[in-house]
């Protein structure tokens, strides 16, 4: 069975998986299998439930009309049940995504909407909802230099001394037509995620060769005003926090699953140990030589590390 | 939960902020960039991600289209320390299986309608485009507003006698049809109008008031000293003119012609007087 590493975990798969190189490892050691069967219609026990989904202590259920269903137990197996006249292929990129996440969270992991590169050897995690240009930024930072880490979800993780860390997330990017034009990555095309939807798996520049990396600095990217230039301003601690809430990878999930496994820790340390702050830049792709200026400047500028350089003093 | 429709340009956002402010009851007038009416507008791709758990960059319209009316009753469903008042552009759609696009659990619907002659001027100044384009896209049943946007759902439009017709003449939706040009004239008795309909309590005094917060020059005010982030980057400001029967000066005969000749039924319906 093919087998992967996502996002720090070993995967098994009934199905080949798309935007993800895989690895040489033996099956039996899997941390997560993906199999496609039968998935319940529903959870008998559910605490917290609405039209599309639901989770209890240990699963949850997720249904997408006329895609599928899938369900995610102990974040050790992902079955999915696609709709019928649905092949694999039209619902993995669900289960990869949402699925993945779910896995996460169950495992005690604090997923982020955001993307991720590695600078001299540490994290830098971009968070923005979709369509902001998050990916495309990452993509852009690899040309001069930076490692891929991960684009999507970026898996925040605690090392043996409870520092923050980010596990690599072994996919390759999700970009438009137009950005793949935009940033000559035509060479690096491996296929279209979803028939007709205009996305796009494209091979990363600088894959990052380590498994997990220390987290340096998260930037919540923001569209520049017409006209302004890009710019970095420090959040407060309360900022910073609501902004991991709100950045959660699927939130909503995020919230349902922190019943039982809040994240406090990993918070806490994120708070601790990495420069939080908010990056503003034009969106004008002609301007994003001087965008990856300005964030690369600001990111090398506590080559230390962390601590006194973390989050803005204050409330 | 109330929709607040329109076809775009048409007076959806003076409504907003007449409605923010009544709510508000305040000394001040509100923030325009501030309006506090929760759910935004329905197109919002953020919510509707959040809401189903899915990007919906991977979705094709279809799987988007069946999954709106389930966002919209959730949201309708949740619990909120106000009523939401929601915009949106949609035109009033029905499913395959009957299910109204915009869901079910709405209670009523304020629709502002514009005379389409002044709609295709303000039209040309917010998208950038020539008016003679604008009055295309009006009369277009096939368009559609944010094709290819990363921040918007597709909203299907049907064209300006489409879009009204599929308000008007639905029969789902309890919905209070306002002019424009009504409001204009009578903004605190037309409003008034609004909210007795809806149901919303609010003394004289209360309305005058956001009457005044919410008149232009204030609305210009504001977007000169802190901008409005409704604006798109093509358009100089959004706050631009407000006046009705600008069409008499901006527009030619022959783009007056286009307009009536493609939608002088629903204009007559209306109330608009046309020249022919």
């Amino acid at each position: 069975m093919p087998t992967y590493r996502i996002s720090g975990l070993t995967v098994v798969s009934d199905v080949p998986l798309p935007g993800v190189p895989p690895i040489d490892a033996i099956a039996d050691d899997a941390d997560v299998r993906i199999a496609f069967g039968r998935t319940p219609e529903q959870l008998e026990h559910a605490t917290s439930r609405n039209v599309l989904w639901e989770i209890d202590e240990r699963r949850f259920l997720w249904r997408l009309p006329e895609i599928g269903r899938f369900l995610v137990t102990d974040g050790t197996t992902l079955d999915v049940e696609p709709a019928s006249e649905r092949s694999a292929s039209e619902v993995l990129p669900f289960l990869l995504g949402t699925g993945m996440g779910a896995v996460l969270y169950q495992r005690g992991r604090l997923p982020l909407h955001a993307s991720a590169v590695a600078l001299d050897g540490r994290a830098i995690v971009i968070c923005a909802p979709s369509g902001v240009g998050k990916s495309t930024l990452a993509a852009a930072l690899c040309g001069t230099g930076c490692e891929f880490v991960c684009d999507d979800v970026a898996a925040l993780d605690l090392d043996v001394e409870g520092r923050p860390i980010v596990w690599a997330d072994g996919r390759s990017l999700k970009l438009l037509d137009r950005t793949i034009d935009d940033l000559d990555l035509r060479d690096a095309y491996e296929g279209e995620v979803r028939a007709g939807v205009g996305k796009h798996y494209v091979a990363p520049r600088n894959r990052a060769t380590t498994d997990a990396m220390p987290l340096h600095a998260i930037y919540m990217l923001r569209d520049a005003e017409s006209g302004s230039g890009p710019s970095v301003m420090p959040m407060t601690a309360i900022e910073a926090a609501q902004m991991l809430l709100h950045h959660s990878y699927r939130r909503r999930l995020g919230l349902a699953n922190a019943q039982w496994r809040p994240p406090v820790e990993h918070t806490a340390a994120v708070l601790r140990h990495a420069r939080i702050s908010r990056f503003t830049r034009p969106r004008d792709m002609s301007r994003l030589e001087e965008s990856i200026d300005a964030l690369l400047a600001h990111a090398r500028s506590d080559a230390s590390g962390d601590a006194s350089f973390g989050v803005a003093s204050g409330t | 939960m109330i929709w607040l429709a329109s076809f775009p340009k048409s007076g959806n956002t003076w409504m907003r902020v007449l409605f923010s402010n009544v709510l508000a009851a305040s000394a001040e007038p509100k923030n325009i960039n501030e309006l506090g009416l929760l759910g935004d507008i329905a197109s919002s791709r953020e919510a509707f991600d959040d809401a189903t758990l899915v990007e919906s960059s991977l979705l094709t319209q279809r799987e988007i289209e069946l999954l709106r009316p389930i966002v919209h009753d959730d949201f309708a469903a949740s619990p909120a320390p106000v009523e939401p008042i929601v915009k949106t552009h949609d035109a009033y759609d029905i499913l395959s299986d009957g299910t109204p696009l915009l869901g079910r659990r709405a209670r009523a619907g304020v629709y502002v309608v514009r005379d389409p002659r002044d709609v295709a001027i303000s039209y040309a100044h917010f998208f950038d485009c020539s008016i003679d384009d604008a009055i295309a896209h009006l009369s277009d049943a096939s368009a559609r507003l944010a094709v290819g946007s990363a921040l918007h759902l597709q909203t299907r439009l049907g064209g300006w006698s489409g879009h009204v017709a599929s308000w008007i003449e639905q029969s789902v939706l309890p919905t209070c049809v306002v002019r424009y040009e009504d409001l204009l004239a009578d903004t605190a008795g037309t409003f008034r109008g609004v909210l007795d309909f809806i149901g919303i309590a609010a003394t004289d005094e209360a309305v005058q008031r956001a009457t005044r917060h919410s008149d232009l020059a204030e609305l210009q005010r504001q977007e000169r000293q802190h901008g409005f982030r409704e604006r798109p980057r093509q358009a100089k400001s959004f706050f631009r003119d407000g006046r009705a029967g600008q069409w008499h000066e901006q527009l030619d005969e022959r783009q007056i012609t286009a307009i009536e000749r493609a939608h002088g039924a629903m204009m007559t319906r209306l109330g608009y007087q046309t020249a022919n």
